[in-house]
Order: C-alpha cells, then sequence, then structure tokens
C-alpha cells in the first residue's frame, strides 16, 4: 500500500497497461514438435484444425485403431481441434490473426486458402513432392488424370505459381438436374420438356390442374435455386461466386455475366413465371425445413436439384399420407433458351477445396513435414481408401466370394437406407477416424451414388450439342485480393438486391427504365472497375499458365533429351 | 391507493386491462407456438396443421433432449457458469461502486476512475485484442474465459454505484460517530441494506451470463467441449438448418446431417424454462432494488 | 448518477478540507495525498481496477492494428505501418461506395429502436403500476419478460415462418400458402394480396424494429416498474385530494419521478447507437432489402473477421467507438443543460 500511495495511482495503472502491452508483443506458443517413443523412434505431433460438417462425434484420444495406425505406420500422431462448419470462419481466421493456427487446417473455401497463402501463413508445397513417378504425393496426384491434374494446378496455384494446399478429389461428375413429380407428369399425361417455352407451357398445364400449388420450388438458400434458369440462359450455375466465365462454344469472355443483354431476357423470363404464379415466391429465401413443408403439401413439382435426392423427396411427399402415391423422379434433359445453339449442363468441379493446408514453418523440419505428406499420401492410397471407407478387415466389414467388400452388421453403412448413424456403430465414434472426407473406395461409392450419376452423365452424353462450363483460373495478387473482396461484396449486395426485386415484381426488367437503374446502381459499386480487374487477371493468369506450360514441355523435353 | 370511482377511470382501466391483455396474447402466442411444435409431430407439422395447439403429441424431441446429447452436459455448465458469475461479478461490482458512490474528498482519484470506467462502456478495442489478453492472462479453454473477462458490467456498475449513493448519509454519519470503522459500516451498514439492489444486478448478471454464447465460441475449444453452455449448443442447432443449406449452395457437402424442427425448438424451450422459474423468486427483491438504485438518477 | 447529493455532501463535511488542498498543489498530488483517508476505500477498488486495466485497457492497445498493416507473425508492434501514414484502412473505409448509406442505416434502425422501444417500456411500466390485482400484474410482468430468453436465431426463424407469402390475390380460395399474419390480414380483407414482408424494403424497418420491441418491451419496462412502485403514496393520495384525475398523476407523479431515470438510460442507449448488433440483421435481411438492411455491423460481419480482415474491421470498429464517445458526451452534455441529470 505504502508503495502504491508514493507512485500513484495512475502511474500503477500506465505500468500495467504498459506491462501488458509487452506482455502481447511477445506472443508465441510452443507446441510440442516431436518425442521419442520407447523404441526409440520419433513420433512427430501436429495440432490439427478440422472441421465437421455435423455433429458427428468422434472418439478422442491417441490410442484409438486410427492413431495407432498413423503412428505405426507414419510416426506421426495428430492432436485435434475441431471446428463446426458455421464457426469455421471466426475460429480459424482468430487463430492465424492471434498467432494460435495449427500445423494443419482443413475445410476451407479455396479463395479464403488463397487469402491465406497471400498473407503468408500458409507454406508453400513445392512441387517436387507431387510431380514425378516418386513424389511423396504421388498417389494424391494420382487420383487424377494427369490432363486432368494439370487442370486442377491451373485452378488451384495462387499467383506466385506455388500450390499452398492439397485440393481433395471430387467423384461426382455431374449431380444436377431437373426432378419432377412422376405420377403427376403421367396423371396429366405430360412429357418433361426441353426448352424454356415448353417448361412454360407445362407448367401452366400443370397450375390448370392444380391452381392452389405451387409448380416449381427448390431447397436451395437464397440465389442457387434459380440456377437451372441461368442454365438455360446459358449463364454458369456458380456465376453468384464467380461472376466471370467463358461461353464454351464461342469462347467469349465475359467478365460480368448478370448484367448483360441475356441476363436481362432470363430475368424477363423468370418474371414471366413468377407473375403466373409458377415459381415459388419465397425460393429465393427457402431452407430445408420450409422445403419439406412444401413437399409434404404437395407444393412442388418441379425442382432442380441433385439426381441422388429423389427417394428422400418420395418419402418426404408421402409423409403425411402414405396413401398419397407421389413419386419423384429425375429428367435426363436440360432445359434451354437456345436450343439451336445448345443446352447446358453441370458438370461438376474436378476438385474440392476441402483442403488441408500446412501452416507456415512447418518444413522448418524436413523429415517432421514429408512424414505428414506420407500421411495425407495414403489417404488417397488404395490401402488408405479401403481403411477410409470400410473400416478394419474382420471387424466392420468383409470381403465375399467375389472379392467385394460389405460393411458388417451392426456397423453404419452408408450405402444402406435403413442403416442408422446413431444407434449403429461408425467409424468416427469407433475408430476416431475422419471417414467421409476423402475420396471414397469405388465399391462404395458407386453403392451410395455413383451409379446414379453415371445413369446421369450417360444420359447427358447421350444428347448432342450438350455443353458445361469449365471452370476459368483466376490468380489474384494480395492487392487484386483486397480490391476484387471489396468491390464484390458491394456488388454482389446490389445484384442480389435487383434479382429479388426483379423476381418480386418490384421492379420490372421488362421496363428500360428499370433495367437500366440496375446498371446504373452496379456501376456506382463498381461495376466497371471490376470488369477491368477481372479482365486483367483473366489475360494474365492465362499468360502464366501458358507460360508454366511451356517450360514444363521444354523441361519435358530436356528429361527426353537427357535420357536418350 | 385511494378508490377512485369516476368514469374516466373506470376507461383507463378498461384502456390498461385491454392493452395489457393485447399485449400478451402477442407475446405468448409465438411461445406457445414453439411449444406447440416441439410437441407435435413431424407429419403434422410439414402438413401445417400446427397452429395453435400441438397436433398428433409426440414427445420425442423432449425423451431426445434430456437423455442423449450434448443438451443436459451444457445445461450443467450453464447453471454452474451462471452461478459462479454471479457471485464472482456481485463481489467486483459491489467493491468497485460502493468507493465510487462515497464522498470525493475520501476516494483518490475519484473522478478520474468515474470517468475512465464510463468510457469503456462506449470505447471498445475488439475481439482480437480482447483474445489476446485472455489467452495472455491463461484463461483460454478454462471455464474462467466466460466468466473473468466480463467480470464488470459499467451498465450494472452503475446502477449499483447510485444505490448505494441514495443510502442516506446519515446513517454512515451516526455510525462513524458511534465509532464504528469504514469495513463495519459497508459490511454491517451498507451491505444488509442492498439486499434489494444485489438481487437485482445479480439477476441482470445470471441473465446475461445465461444468454451467452459468444464467447464460449471465441474462447473454449472442442478439447475442452464438455464446457460448452446450453446457449451455444442451442446456438448450433438452430444455426444447422442455415449451414446446411449454405454448404449444398457452395456444393461443397451434400448429406450433412439436420436436427428435426421438433428438436431445435425443444431445446429451446427447455433453456427458456430455469429462467422462467428463477423471476418469481427474485421478483419481490427485484422490484425494490432498482427503484432505490435508479429513481434517484 | 446522483451527483448533486455527492457535490452537495463533499462542501458541507469537507470544504475546509478541500480548501486546503487546493492549496496544496497541483491535482495529482492532491488525489495523492486522500490515500490515507480512504485506505479501506483503496482496497475495496483495487480487484475492479485490475479488472478494467486488463480487460478494458490493456485491449485497446490493440488499437494499432488499425493503422497498421498487421501480420500476425511479426506481432502488432513488429508488423509494419499501413500506408498513408497509417490511415489506408480508414481512407479504404470511406471509399466503400455504400459507405455511407450503412451508417445512416445503423443510425436510422438504432434511433428507430430508441423511439419507440422507450416509450413503450415506460408506457407499459406506467400501465403496470395502475393494475389493482397483484396476480394479474405478476403474470403480465411475467409473460412481458419472457421473449428475453428466446434466442434471435429463433425469433428471426419465426418471423420468417409467419411473414411468409406467395402473394396470393384475396379473391383466392384458399389462403393456405400465406403466412399467419398474411392469412390474417386476408381473411379480414385489409389487404388485396399478401404481402411478402421480408423482402419489400419498406418493410424492413417495421419489422426490425417490432421484433425489437416484442423481445425486449417487458425486460426493459422492469426498471421503471421497479422505480414505479417505490413512489411515496402520500404523493398520489394528496393529489386526489387536489381533484387531479389518474391519468394527471401518472403524469405529474409516475413520470416525473422516474424522469432521472429515464435520462441516465436514454444517454447510455444513445452511446450505443453505432454499436447495433450484426446478429438479428444478419437474420432478417434479404438481398432485396439490403437498401435498408444493410448496417455497419453486418458489413464488418461480412467483410473482416469473416475474411480475416483484422487490420480493418478494427479500424472500423474504431471509427465506430469515436463516433459513440462524441455522441454520448453531446446527450450528457445536453441532458445537463435541460434537466441536470448526467451520467457523469
Amino acid at each position: 500500500m505504502k508503495n502504491l500511495k508514493r507512485k500513484g495511482l495512475m502511474a500503477a495503472a500506465l505500468a500495467g497497461v504498459f506491462a501488458a502491452s509487452t506482455l502481447l508483443t511477445s506472443c508465441s506458443s510452443v507446441n510440442r514438435e516431436s518425442y521419442v517413443n520407447d523404441e526409440g523412434e520419433t513420433i512427430y505431433t501436429y495440432y490439427f484444425n478440422m472441421y465437421t460438417q455435423d455433429n458427428t462425434e468422434y472418439k478422442e484420444g491417441q490410442d484409438t485403431v486410427f492413431a495407432n495406425l498413423l503412428r505405426d505406420k507414419f510416426h506421426v500422431e495428430f492432436e485435434y481441434e475441431r471446428i463446426p462448419r458455421g464457426d469455421w470462419e471466426t475460429k480459424t481466421n482468430l487463430a492465424y490473426a492471434t498467432g494460435n493456427e495449427a500445423d494443419v487446417t482443413t475445410g476451407g473455401k479455396e479463395p479464403q486458402y488463397k487469402k491465406w497463402a497471400n498473407e503468408g501463413y500458409l507454406e508453400a508445397i513445392p512441387e517436387e513432392y507431387y510431380t514425378g513417378d516418386d513424389a511423396i504425393l504421388k498417389d494424391w496426384a494420382n487420383l487424377w488424370t494427369p490432363d486432368e491434374f494439370e487442370r486442377v494446378l491451373e485452378l488451384a496455384k495462387s499467383p506466385d505459381g506455388n500450390l499452398y494446399y492439397l485440393p481433395s478429389k471430387r467423384q461426382e461428375k455431374v449431380q444436377m438436374c431437373w426432378l419432377y413429380r412422376q405420377d403427376v407428369f403421367e396423371q396429366l399425361g405430360l412429357e418433361f420438356p426441353q426448352t424454356i417455352d415448353e417448361l412454360y407451357d407445362v407448367c401452366m398445364q400443370l397450375k390448370q390442374a392444380y391452381p392452389d400449388k405451387i409448380i416449381i420450388s427448390s431447397n436451395g438458400q437464397e440465389l442457387s435455386s434459380l440456377t437451372g434458369f441461368f442454365q438455360a440462359y446459358w449463364i454458369p450455375e456458380l456465376v453468384m461466386t464467380e461472376h466471370s466465365y467463358v461461353d464454351p462454344v464461342t469462347g467469349e469472355y465475359v467478365p460480368y455475366a448478370l448484367t448483360t443483354d441475356n441476363a436481362r431476357e432470363m430475368y424477363k423470363t423468370i418474371k414471366k413465371f413468377s407473375d403466373a404464379g409458377l415459381i415459388d415466391r419465397e425460393i429465393l429465401t427457402m431452407d430445408k425445413d420450409m422445403f419439406s413443408t412444401r413437399l409434404a403439401q404437395d407444393n412442388c413439382f418441379i425442382t432442380y436439384n441433385y439426381v441422388y435426392n429423389t427417394e428422400d423427396f418420395t418419402k418426404k411427399t408421402n409423409a403425411t399420407n402414405a396413401n398419397k402415391g407421389g413419386i419423384w423422379t429425375w429428367s435426363g434433359d436440360m432445359i434451354t433458351a437456345f436450343p439451336e445453339k445448345g443446352t447446358i449442363y453441370k458438370r461438376d468441379p474436378l476438385y474440392s477445396n476441402w483442403g488441408p493446408a500446412f501452416s507456415v514453418g512447418i518444413s522448418d523440419d524436413k523429415d517432421r513435414y514429408e512424414a505428414l505428406l506420407k500421411t495425407f499420401n495414403w489417404f488417397a492410397t488404395e490401402e488408405g481408401q479401403m481403411f477410409m471407407t470400410y473400416g478394419v478387415e474382420g471387424d466392420s466389414f468383409e470381403y465375399d466370394e467375389n472379392g467385394v467388400p460389405h460393411i458388417l452388421d451392426g456397423w453404419y453403412d452408408e450405402s444402406d437406407p435403413n442403416s442408422d448413424k446413431d444407434t449403429e456403430k461408425n467409424f468416427s465414434t469407433e475408430y476416431g477416424s475422419f471417414s467421409s472426407q476423402f475420396a471414397k473406395e469405388e465399391n462404395m461409392f458407386n453403392a451410395i451414388r455413383g451409379d446414379v450419376i453415371e445413369e446421369l452423365w450417360a444420359a447427358y452424353q447421350a444428347h448432342d450439342n450438350y455443353y458445361y462450363f469449365e471452370q476459368i483460373p483466376m490468380r489474384y495478387t494480395e492487392d487484386e485480393q483486397t480490391r476484387y473482396s471489396d468491390l464484390e461484396v458491394a456488388l454482389n449486395a446490389k445484384r442480389n438486391e435487383y434479382l429479388q426485386r426483379f423476381f418480386s415484381g418490384d421492379v420490372d426488367p421488362n421496363n428500360d427504365a428499370d433495367w437500366n437503374q440496375y446498371i446504373s446502381d452496379m456501376k456506382k459499386v463498381g461495376l466497371d472497375d471490376f470488369c477491368e480487374l477481372q479482365t486483367t487477371v483473366y489475360e494474365r493468369t492465362q499468360e502464366q499458365i501458358a507460360a508454366e506450360e511451356n517450360d514444363n514441355s521444354q523441361a519435358d523435353a530436356t528429361d527426353t533429351a537427357a535420357a536418350e | 391507493m385511494v378508490k377512485d370511482t369516476s368514469v374516466s377511470s373506470v376507461i383507463l382501466d378498461i384502456v390498461i386491462y385491454v392493452v395489457l391483455i393485447l399485449l400478451m396474447i402477442v407475446t405468448l402466442y409465438p411461445i406457445i407456438y414453439i411449444l406447440s411444435v416441439s410437441l407435435s409431430s413431424q407429419a403434422a407439422y410439414e402438413a401445417g396443421e400446427v397452429v395453435l395447439w400441438p397436433v398428433g403429441i409426440n414427445l420425442e424431441a423432449y425423451k431426445e433432449v434430456l437423455t442423449g446429447g450434448t443438451v443436459p452436459m451444457s445445461f450443467l455448465q450453464a447453471v454452474i457458469n451462471t452461478l459462479l458469475y454471479t457471485v464472482i461479478s456481485l463481489f467486483m461490482t459491489t467493491t468497485l461502486a460502493y468507493p465510487l458512490s462515497r464522498s470525493k474528498d475520501r476516494v483518490p482519484f475519484h473522478g478520474f476512475i468515474t470517468k475512465l470506467v464510463v468510457f469503456t462502456m462506449f470505447f471498445t478495442a475488439g475481439m482480437i485484442p480482447m483474445y489476446l489478453i485472455v489467452q495472455k492472462v491463461g484463461l483460454l479453454n478454462t471455464r474462467w474465459a466466460l466468466i473473468i473477462p466480463v467480470a464488470i458490467t459499467t451498465y450494472n456498475l452503475v446502477v449499483m454505484r447510485s444505490f448505494f449513493e441514495s443510502v442516506p448519509v446519515e446513517l454512515e454519519e451516526a455510525a462513524f460517530i458511534d465509532g464504528a470503522n469504514e469495513i463495519t459500516i459497508f459490511a454491517k451498514i451498507i451491505l444488509p441494506l442492498s439486499k434489494a439492489a444485489l438481487a437485482t444486478v445479480g439477476l441482470f448478471y445470471a441473465v446475461s451470463q445465461w444468454n451467452q454464447w459468444f464467447n464460449a465460441m471465441l474462447y473454449l475449444s472442442d478439447r475442452v467441449s464438455e464446457l460448452y453452455p446450453l446457449q451455444y449448443i442451442i446456438r448450433q442447432i438452430i444455426m444447422e438448418n442455415q449451414i446446411a443449406a449454405e454448404a449444398a449452395a457452395a456444393g461443397e457437402l451434400t448429406q450433412v446431417q439436420t436436427s428435426t424442427v421438433q428438436l431445435k425448438y425443444a431445446t429451446l424451450f427447455v433453456s427458456i424454462v430455469p429462467m422462467l422459474c428463477v423471476y418469481p423468486f427474485i421478483q419481490k427483491y427485484f422490484v425494490k432494488g432498482v427503484m432505490v438504485g435508479s429513481v434517484k438518477g | 448518477m446522483k451527483k448533486a447529493v455527492v457535490e452537495k455532501n463533499t462542501k458541507t463535511n469537507s470544504a475546509p478540507a478541500l480548501a486546503a488542498e487546493k492549496k496544496k498543489g497541483n491535482w495529482f498530488s492532491r488525489e495523492c495525498s486522500k490515500f490515507r483517508k480512504g485506505k479501506f476505500l483503496v482496497l475495496l477498488m483495487i480487484p475492479g481496477i485490475i479488472y478494467y486495466i486488463i480487460f478494458h485497457y490493456g485491449p485497446i492497445y490493440g488499437l494499432l492494428t488499425a493503422f497498421k498493416d498487421y501480420k500476425p507473425r511479426l506481432g502488432i508492434l513488429g508488423s509494419p505501418w499501413a500506408d498513408n501514414y497509417g490511415f489506408a484502412e480508414f481512407i479504404r473505409f470511406f471509399t466503400i461506395p455504400d459507405v455511407w448509406n450503412y451508417i445512416w442505416n445503423t443510425i436510422v434502425l438504432s434511433v428507430l429502436n430508441i423511439v419507440w422501444l422507450f416509450p413503450l417500456a415506460i408506457i407499459l411500466a406506467l400501465f403496470i403500476n395502475e393494475l389493482r390485482s397483484v396476480t394479474f400484474k405478476k403474470v403480465v410482468q411475467t409473460i412481458s419478460y419472457l421473449p428475453h430468453f428466446v434466442s434471435v436465431a429463433a425469433v428471426a426463424g419465426m418471423i420468417t415462418l409467419f411473414c411468409t407469402s406467395q402473394q396470393t390475390s384475396v379473391d383466392a380460395g384458399s389462403y393456405a400458402n400465406e403466412g399467419i399474419i398474411n392469412q390474417f390480414l386476408l381473411s379480414l380483407g385489409l389487404i388485396d394480396q399478401g404481402i411478402p414482408f421480408l423482402s419489400r424494403t419498406e418493410w424492413f424497418r417495421t419489422i426490425y424494429t417490432a421484433s425489437g420491441v416484442w423481445q425486449s418491451v417487458g425486460w426493459s419496462a422492469i426498471i421503471y416498474i421497479a422505480a414505479l412502485s417505490g413512489v411515496d403514496q402520500e404523493l398520489y393520495e394528496a393529489a386526489t385530494i387536489d381533484g387531479a384525475s389518474r391519468v394527471q398523476k401518472m403524469w405529474h407523479i409516475s413520470v416525473q419521478l422516474i424522469k432521472p431515470t429515464i435520462v441516465i438510460l436514454l444517454i447510455m442507449q444513445i452511446g450505443k447507437i453505432m454499436s447495433l448488433g450484426a446478429d438479428k440483421a444478419l437474420l432478417l435481411q434479404q438481398p432485396a432489402t439490403y437498401e435498408h438492411s444493410q448496417i455497419l455491423s453486418t458489413y464488418i460481419y461480412n467483410q473482416g473477421l469473416n475474411q480475416g480482415e483484422i487490420s480493418y474491421s478494427t479500424a472500423v470498429g474504431l471509427f465506430n467507438s469515436l463516433l459513440n464517445v462524441i455522441l454520448v458526451c453531446i446527450a450528457n452534455f445536453i441532458s445537463r443543460k435541460l434537466t441536470d441529470t448526467g451520467l457523469w
């Protein structure tokens, strides 16, 4: 007290603030990176920020089947922090911003990884680890064909030409198509349409038969639900997030899709459907629960959705009345507004951006880094896929006489609709493994959805003049990224605002004044700047990729020459 | 109150009763709706049959909430946090509010401290700096991270201070003359007189801790998921749907398990019940407490 | 809050002492000299002051990030200064095309909230105070405070459900596809067509404010109810003898007595105008209503932490806080002039 008295409370206060500040500047966490076990082997340890997509529970600790397997095989141990989807952005950004990042992070979206890479949070994965026949990540690379893999790299690389995370293979070639109520169509003698005008006629006939019902609805959040209409007008499904595209037939580059005259035609059509009461007025804000009630109340006969959802929709349609006899089925035809030009369907991307990404500094200890990469490569090997998909032979699965694996009774079987994840044993609670986030073993994939996807794929291929949009690689520098995200937020807000207002009849795309107002509002929030930025980046990236390919072919030529 | 039977008084009574009854209907309807949905069958809900009362009574959701999963544990955690927080915050608030309510010439830097304290009510530094402090102090991933960093709410401090100010000075002076020292005065005179204020501010604190989820998200990691309080779990359950839809829109995940509406609403209702039970007990203190504290400004 | 009384005490009890101290020198040493007298009080204050220093003033140091090109690896001090003498992030903020619109929306929603919630809570309190049945009083109070415990996400979910609309015409046979509010309005014939409330710009503020009032009117009224119940009954009786009506008594006695409380709470509210939370706006906004529903905090949410832009969101937060402090100072000043009541 005496001491305090002399110094004065304020001095103490200032000293306190100062002390706190000094402490903060020296903020860094000390992680244990490896230890030596009883047998004298070095075991590497890693912190792993893993996202969880639902409320799956995991068996924790280092004595699970999964943990033991990884330790025996690769001498690695993971300590997980599992982050629910809804908190992912906040928690991972907070971790990086405060120096608490984990060694491995998964669950990102590509722009997020690229942004972190720009900020210097992530470690570039050296090319020698994924090119060549004895590269550590060769099994991972071999998930794709060489051509596909080249394409994956083009898209996933950052502007400095480095890869900062490991994309994961997407096994679904196509997933989206039009679904419709087969029983209702048959009862009225309708065929599923192929052009937008035919769709209108069909909808009108349905409306006449069921004047109180809503004809087209969708369970997508916000804007993704109108994508069937986008594609009819040759605008890519992902336009809401990617803005620019290259026309698959003409090769024309469009820096901003939703302000073109073509987009206006599409808005007019959507309005026509909406005015006639053919589209759910709530389609832009529909959630899963609301859509379930739509189905149960026969308030949806046509929807654009995942092909493998038919069974689920049928079940929901009949939920309130088992004798209703509602049947959902999918159509192998897409709808187009330009029948002469052709039809667009959605080809799914070659990869998803689940990750993982490795934090900067991970390569300081080369052995530790390589052990980690080997582990992630293993998930792509046949052995790894078998374990992640089927577990342990004799415990969770067995091969039948044809050599086909089958999940044993009492275990959750994703391919069996009657299997219940909550009551039956599953890999996450029994083995502690993070199942379902890597490429699945083929048999299982086909059993779950692969077969119907093949059918849909075949149906699309059977048509002439069916096209899909290729993703275009865009590599933004740090400044461009900031500029891009500022402009994008402003433009998205304006665009979404008008999309919904066009849709609800508040403003009318048929009316020149309204349309010009839309364009001028978009320009006010930076449409022109955005187009310029997108074009610059697009052209530069194209050049960069061309140069890389040139380098590669030269290198190949040298290799061949050297070999000879 | 003197009985007033004039016409204007009767009209006023009628207006008051009508307004209050309307208000109760408007307030109660959504809450009854939550309860009814949570008690109805999925099919009845989806068919749009639930309007006011439950249809096809179904207690499954409550069974699931109360027996399985994370809700019972998080409920317990929320109760523990709320109790601890209320006690600690009351202590901290009282000990700071009391000197600040005393005469300026007995408390060094009285005005300066008051201004510093009030300033923090409107000026905040943001999430990241706060996170760094919490980390530095070593509270991350402990229960205390939900308690200590928010131990004093300036609003409550101001309420408490003005209560102490309104305790008649004469009481204190008389005690001084009787030879009591500051400690005795605070412990034997001021505090007993403040039971009401303590109950009031205590309820404010308890409610704020009960409704708290954001700090739990920031400061608790999944490694200590057993510490998650109820409101954080509720948020996860309620947001699930939206997240699933967003994920589907981004084309990244296709099958996310979500809870039924019944389960969501049942959890929600379970979270309302404790506060519903606490209020009547505290009501009589509560009313007097705030009165003395705030009426004098 | 009870400044007048404190000052009076100071004057009567210790005027000589104070005068003596004034002679002794500057403010700092004068304050220090009080330590002897207030030993116990100082001791009491220590936990609270340490708390404020660590958890309220400690983080303020982090505001430096607003002026830095913050790189976590380099630490706050180690990060380079941002461009434009450290003001790059502020300049970036003010060059956003719609920034003034966001600020304006924030202010409008906050002010609407104050304008509606404040009087309604007071009226509710006055009405409850007039009730003679104790049971009814308790029931009303308990019910009206219930919504305070329903999470915002659930409230938003219910609003969405109740407000849905397929814009069914009033002549249609069935209103089954409308939300409950539209069903009600249509069946009374008040509207010709279902209104999609949530996707109409002009309805956003109404819905936002109304749901806010629904959720907090009972909770906010509690403090006034409490204040009113302490009013000396003799005052009312005297007024009755003077022939005052009940409405007059409500105005001249009840309202006047809780006026200081109202003023203090109002000042505190004004100091929070810019801090309107993002939660509810995010849950209730739809693209069509952005013109009214984009507020600063939703913008920060979308642009700041979700994108990991630490410096930027800190800069915007700092701007917000400064505005808050300015507003509260103005409010406090005006209130001191007009009502002689103030927060400090």
